[in-house]
């Protein structure tokens, strides 16, 4: 049985299924829909907690002989926590992944690879012959949402990898939607200086880590490959592309190389986005590919989009957590942890800080928001402080709100920030593109209004808490149909 | 060398010769079906829903009846027209 690390999406995929959590799904599927609707229904089946709905391979695609697809595989906070060998209690989660990210250490590049057992070049690359499925009914064409893209920066050569979709437009065509808020964006405005086309490889069905620290925001100029080496304890193996000097995993099922255009665009679109709803139709960049490699029997890797719950949603939301705690570690003291629900991917997050810092500071919480809203995709940030008794759990943070938020002291507003282009609500911030951002502080005011909390809170005594705490188990025994 | 491919694939590209056109006559388009659903193949609007009132997905289903039993599913380009005009991501000058 493979076990940490997992250097192959095969190995992870075989872990998965010797533990029951890999459904083989035998029955013939459709790419127009049947793929996405499967991973949906096992999304739905539990939802994010341990006994979150299984992974699934297909092996029968419609179209595509010798091809199997797998999704859901990363699906899961439990599932995130054994491919990294920390712990899934989300008191634990994040701080032991921050701590793993400081060991960092580079890749290791060899010159053989499973994932170039089978290259196509030329006319061969042809698009159509990857099982690409669609999403929802009005995509138009398909598009790749687990594609991890890799680009270099000209002068430095700094490799950044993210995930990004990209739309299937042609044999050899495909739109990529890049925009300013993203690093890759950033280096790819560097090769538009130049005027030279970007080369790029996308990696369809990498490791588990590799895909989870695709998804981690680190500092321009840290290349995301380190951070596996960090997670797994040894080098992550890479190896040169067949058209440009970028690396890629040795291991990935799939690799699409080619290069984006600086002065071709692509019309991009409607796709159901993280934000829940079909995007717009809009101009993104060209990619055109050169070179297909894969390994034999290959494994396309599909993650589900649009409404929540999706795989997409918890791998994002979970990881983009871990980098605003690195974050907040670094820059300021009495951080204790930090909660992103998983439905909202980054957009709404829970801080917990130290009582005491924050009565200390002024506006501690407000600097604390600050800190976290360096990602594009954010609405807003609650802070509260250590009697908050379970941050995962909306009751309790609402229950903060109740009893220290004054709307008029505690509610910043910082308007008409830059966002995603992808969320429907930018309008009504005055333009697309645009959003509002929130911090709610519901910490404890400082002294001279803290008077109504140094009362404390109302529970019944500790005592007798304590002794109904051991009592409980017993007393259950007698409740009328106990055993049933 | 040739490459073979299934029905199935085929199918896929000439599904991307539909979306280049509708990709080509976009502004046309936009002007003429704003927010409704619409399907395309050989260089033709094949199906269009009777209203953008509708919700998406009964759109999407009244395209589907228009097109049964004349043209193949996997071949046909069906998706919804923008209400507003294309928003162009924004590039430098230099790009444009």
């Amino acid at each position: 049985m493979p076990e940490f690390p997992f250097t192959s999406m095969r190995d992870w995929l075989q872990y998965l299924e010797d533990n029951g959590e890999l459904l083989t799904v035998n029955e013939q599927v459709d790419l127009r829909g049947g793929v996405a609707a499967l991973a949906y229904q096992s999304a739905r089946s539990g939802l994010y907690g341990p006994e979150s709905g299984p992974a699934l391979l297909f092996t029968n695609i419609k179209g595509y002989p010798g091809w199997r697809i797998a999704t859901n595989a990363m699906y899961g906070r439990h599932r995130l926590a054994k491919a990294m060998d920390v712990s899934a209690d989300p008191r634990r989660f994040y701080h032991e992944v921050v701590a793993k990210i400081e060991q960092a250490m580079p890749p290791m590049e060899v010159t053989t690879a499973p994932c170039k057992e089978i290259i196509w070049r030329g006319e061969e690359a042809d698009l159509a012959r990857i099982p690409v499925p669609f999403t929802g009914e009005l995509e138009g064409v398909p598009n790749i949402t687990a594609g991890i893209s890799n680009i270099r920066e000209p002068d430095t050569g700094w490799q950044n990898i993210a995930v990004r979709r990209f739309g299937v437009k042609g044999s050899h065509t495909l739109s990529e939607f890049l925009n300013r808020t993203q690093q890759d964006y950033m280096i790819f405005m560097r090769y538009i200086d130049k005027g030279q086309p970007a080369p790029v490889a996308i990696i369809i069905g990498a490791d588990p880590v590799t895909y989870i620290v695709s998804q981690i925001k680190m500092p321009i100029g840290f290349c995301e490959y380190d951070i596996w080496g960090g997670i797994t304890g040894s080098p992550l193996e890479v190896v040169q592309c067949e058209t440009s000097d970028l690396l890629v995993p040795a291991s990935a099922e799939v690799v699409i190389e080619g290069e984006i255009l600086p002065d071709e665009f692509e019309v991009d679109g409607p796709f159901p986005e993280f934000e829940l709803y079909y995007t717009i139709l809009a101009r993104v960049v060209r990619v055109r590919v050169k070179c297909i490699t894969m390994r034999k029997d290959p494994i396309y890797y599909y993650m589900l989009m649009g409404v929540p719950p999706t795989e997409g949603h918890s791998i994002g939301g979970t990881m983009i957590g871990v980098s605003h705690l690195r974050g907040l570690l670094r820059a300021f003291p009495g951080i204790i942890n930090l909660h992103v629900p998983h439905h909202q991917y980054g957009h709404i997050v829970v801080v917990q800080v130290a009582k005491e810092v924050a009565k200390a500071w002024s506006q501690f919480a407000v600097q604390v928001g600050f800190e976290v809203m360096k990602t594009a995709a954010f609405k807003g940030v609650i802070v509260v402080d250590e009697d908050c008794e379970d941050i995962t759990n909306w009751e309790f943070v609402l229950d903060e709100i109740q009893c220290k938020f004054q709307a008029s002291k505690d509610l910043t507003i910082i308007p008409r920030m830059v966002h995603t282009e992808l969320n429907p609500s930018e309008p009504w911030a005055g333009k697309w593109g645009w959003n509002d951002r929130f911090i709610i502080d519901a910490t404890e005011p400082p002294p001279g209004y803290d008077e109504g909390y140094l009362r404390g809170k109302g529970y019944p005594p500790k005592w007798a808490r304590e002794e109904a705490e051991k009592m409980w188990p017993g007393l259950l025994q007698s409740l009328k149909g106990a055993g049933r | 060398m040739a490459v073979e491919l299934t029905a199935v694939q085929k199918a896929r590209k000439v599904q991307f010769a539909n979306r280049r056109w509708f990709d080509d006559h976009l502004d046309e388009l936009i002007a003429k079906y704003p927010g409704q659903v619409i399907a395309v193949h050989g260089d033709n609007v094949v199906a269009i829903s009777s209203s953008n009132a509708l919700r998406p997905e009964v759109q999407y289903q009244e395209v589907v009846k228009q097109l049964e039993g004349k043209h193949d599913l996997d071949e046909v380009m069906i998706t919804m027209v923008n209400r507003e005009p294309v928003w162009n991501v924004w590039f430098p000058k230099k790009a444009q």
